[in-house]
């Protein structure tokens, strides 16, 4: 039936020509006198476009390996002898080595998924600085292969040890002990690191203590394995495709936690050092494992990248308080230990220590009581870290706070470097104008400034009772914020989850105009002060028993609002002129002709009179 | 499972040499083979990691076929299977509106329930059941090549590999096929 088939060949034809018109043409060309068939190859062709999810196939890998391996296979020249481990890119064997030497070994089979042979020459190019490796707190990887079903697998060293904190817990090991302990892994990663090779995944689980003629010893295992395997392609971005978490994100760097961990180094080796450090004084990680684990991967990077930890003794004193459990005291972590680890923890890699050797060098002058490297980080440098967190919208905020705690902590340097701030601020507030930014963005920029809001706030408010004043730039300063406040809250008004950290963003925003209202610079507050009055066409002032103002619950100095009330804003039109009234509310009891209030209601109600303001302030 | 392997190679050998009716005997053989290697597997591995289908398709041709390059019932096995397949995914996916839609779970451990399947969407799969047998009326080639790469999750050469058939063809038919469903999708709803 050759009308039956026509439809599918001019369908072919016309699907092979890509412009609309020409294809048009073609038809009509090819199904003239056939309106039958012109109609059904239009419907198959919209049918062709309507949806591209449609029927969508999937390309899956033909072959997934027909069965894991089990206990009596041979794999190469390696028995099987039975599983030891399971982890999360393969399983561990116990397997015998037969030639050249008759030995048993760790077997670690990769899991399937990955290119196989890609793994393996990159095993191949990492091989040589492997065989480099030489310490005896390092598993040595003997070989690497493929199984008949094409997984990757490799032969190590066998460690029949537990992991370190587990090991230290169970045997009660002393603090002393404990970084005995620890710095035979700071040697084991300080030789790999002069050979080349990053760990990548240093871990609990990946560092082992045997027994070796019953003494205690370290060994770091999988040394040079997750590069082998490209971890850092799969396993480090933590999310596989099907968006479910199989690395270990606790100890994981920052910039490890970035998806495209380019700047992984020996640096972010330390930082794994650094959270098994912590966790080993302190019984658990600097970031808790099952909130990295809960949160969305976005949050998850923010949280390793931005979330400070407790120092260890600060942690050490909550955990033994809330579990009763005692065991090391907090006091003896306060200090230098606490600055140690903290060190090795800095998000930024260039702050910790330069090498495995350096810390371990740290460690070794806290157990001979000598003065340690690491130290406290300085005010200023807070504060720089504070700044570079923040960006975009919510920068002014930041710029803000950072500016006013600059201020109040000294003028000289707090000026110039609110002014830098500043500068800063503009830029990127010209950078703002340039992007239109994602509400995704705005909300994690938000939730990432209202942390720091309320610490920052918390120190200024501190300081600011050292009566240091607050330059003049500061109101500008915070008019942008509120400028950029409004826009944010624009931008997500109808987005009703933003509500309460707006929310919160205003109240932050209100405590700042008390302070620039209880700063020295009077016409900050001055204009600050006007801009309240003039708000309403009611301008409602409370009066304490002292015969001092307030508007909105904040305290207003008498000689600003003085001033304020002497000029109405510019723009005002003369209907809200007419209209506008100012009341005072005294405390209970109180007359207007009290000595403590009539003279300053009298210059109130003289300079509300010179603006045309409607009161009864006093009886006439 | 020996007895079944060998009434299917029979059968296949019978289809090889014309018969017709083979083909359609050998689709409750298959459709078994593949149930019992997904239920094997799911007692196998502990951890259940999920079965590619077209690997468990593979895998029930690997048990099934006698190994030589050139076999030429492995048309009718990949066709049966491919029948298979769909009957295993149409169950588990009414199975699964069922139980989303108050029905108790009765059924645990159901082996299916491991098979990756190519495709989730449970409503198109049942959508384009409805409708591919009557598809298969008009164009049996084309509705192989569907429940290949719709059903099996087969590549486009693997597809055309299975049926004996050059791979622009099984892509011309693909093409076609998918628009055709498309179009009688909208015209029935």
């Amino acid at each position: 039936m050759p009308n039956q088939l026509a439809p599918e060949i001019v369908l072919h034809a016309a699907l092979e020509i890509p412009c609309p018109q020409e294809r048009a043409a073609y038809l009509d060309e090819s199904c003239v006198g056939d309106q039958a068939l012109r109609e059904e190859v239009e419907m198959l062709i919209a049918a062709h476009f309507a949806d591209e999810t449609f029927m969508e196939p999937l390309d899956y890998p033909l072959w997934q390996e027909a069965r894991s391996e089990r206990e009596g296979d041979m794999i190469g020249r390696y028995k099987l002898l039975r599983q030891i481990g399971e982890g999360g890119f393969g399983t561990v064997y116990l397997a015998e080595q037969g030639q050249p030497v008759k030995r048993q070994v760790a077997l670690k089979v990769i899991k399937p998924g990955m290119d196989s042979r890609e793994i393996i020459a990159r095993f191949e190019a990492e091989r040589q600085a492997l065989a480099l490796m030489d310490h005896p707190h390092i598993a040595k990887v003997h070989d690497a292969g493929t199984t008949e079903g094409g997984r990757p697998y490799f032969v190590m060293e066998l460690v029949m040890g537990v992991p370190i904190t587990k090991y230290c817990a169970g045997s009660h090991l002393d603090t002393r002990e404990r970084l005995e302990l620890f710095t035979g892994v700071c040697a084991a990663v300080q030789h790999a690191h002069q050979k080349g090779i990053i760990h990548r995944d240093l871990k609990p689980s990946n560092i082992l203590v045997p027994l070796h003629d019953g003494k205690p010893m370290v060994k770091v295992i999988d040394f040079g394995i997750a590069k082998a395997i490209g971890m850092e392609l799969t396993e480090n971005t933590v999310f596989t495709q099907f968006g479910r978490m199989i690395g270990t994100p606790q100890y994981m760097s920052p910039e490890q936690a970035e998806l495209n961990a380019l700047d992984v180094d020996t640096r972010s080796d330390i930082y794994s050092l650094g959270v098994i450090l912590y966790e080993l004084l302190t019984g658990v990680t600097p970031l808790d494992g099952e909130q990295l684990r809960g949160a969305a991967y976005g949050e998850m990077q923010r949280l390793i990248r931005e979330q400070t930890p407790p120092k260890p003794s600060t942690r050490l004193a909550e955990f033994q308080e809330q579990s009763g459990h005692s065991g090391v005291s907090p006091r003896a972590l306060r200090g230098d230990l606490d600055w140690i680890v903290l060190k090795a923890l800095e998000k930024d890699p260039a702050r910790r220590y330069e090498s495995a050797g350096a810390m371990a060098e740290d460690l070794f002058r806290f157990l001979q009581h000598k003065p340690v490297e690491a130290r406290p980080p300085s005010m200023s440098y807070l504060m720089q870290r504070f700044t570079r967190r923040h960006r975009g919208p919510v920068f002014a905020g930041a710029a803000l706070l950072l500016a006013l705690l600059l201020g109040a902590v000294g003028t000289t340097i707090g000026m110039k470097r609110a002014l830098d701030a500043k500068e800063e601020l503009v830029r990127k507030n010209l950078e703002l104008d340039h992007q239109k930014l994602a509400l995704v963005d705005y909300k994690e920029r938000l939730s990432g400034l209202l942390e720091s809001n309320q610490k920052m706030l918390g120190e200024i408010s501190r300081m600011n009772t050292s009566e240091a004043g607050l330059p003049t730039e500061f109101e500008a300063l915070r008019k942008e914020n509120q400028a950029l406040l409004d826009k944010v809250s624009n931008e997500v008004a109808n987005q009703e989850r933003y509500a309460e950290e707006i929310g919160r963003l205003r109240l932050a925003n209100a405590q700042l105009e008390k302070l620039v209202m209880e700063s020295k610079d009077t016409n900050a507050a001055v204009e600050l002060v006007r801009a309240a009055l003039f708000e309403d066409s009611i301008t409602a002032l409370t009066a304490n028993e002292r015969g001092q103002f307030y508007l909105d619950g904040n305290l207003i100095p008498f000689p600003t609002l003085l001033k304020a009330l002497a000029t109405p804003p510019d723009d005002d039109s003369v209907e809200k002129t007419l209209s506008r009234s100012l009341e005072v509310t005294l405390p209970a009891g109180a007359k207007p002709t009290d000595a403590v209030f009539h003279s300053r209601l009298r210059q109130i109600a003289a300079a509300a009179d010179q603006i045309g303001i409607r009161h009864e302030l006093l009886p006439k | 499972m020996e007895v079944g392997s060998e009434n299917v190679t029979r059968i296949l050998n019978a289809a090889n040499e014309g018969d017709c009716q083979a083909a359609e005997d050998l689709i409750p053989l298959v459709y078994g083979e593949l149930r019992k290697l997904a239920a094997w597997r799911l007692g196998q591995e502990a951890e259940a990691h999920t079965l590619q289908a077209t690997a468990l398709v593979h895998e029930a041709y690997l048990k099934l076929s006698p190994g030589e390059p050139q076999w030429q019932g492995r048309k009718h096995f990949f066709c049966a299977a491919a029948e298979s397949m769909r009957r295993i995914l149409i169950d588990r996916a009414r199975h699964r509106k069922a139980v989303r839609h108050g029905g108790e779970l009765q059924r645990t451990g159901f082996a299916e329930d491991i098979i990756a399947v190519p495709s989730v969407k449970d409503d198109e799969i049942l959508a384009i059941h409805e409708i591919l047998d009557r598809f298969a009326q008009i164009e049996p080639r084309k509705a192989e090549v569907v429940k290949l790469r719709y059903f099996v999750g087969m590549t486009i050469e693997e597809t055309a590999e299975a049926l004996d058939i050059s791979t622009p063809t099984a892509k011309r038919d693909w093409i076609y096929a998918r628009a055709w469903l498309f179009r009688e999708l909208k015209r029935d709803g």
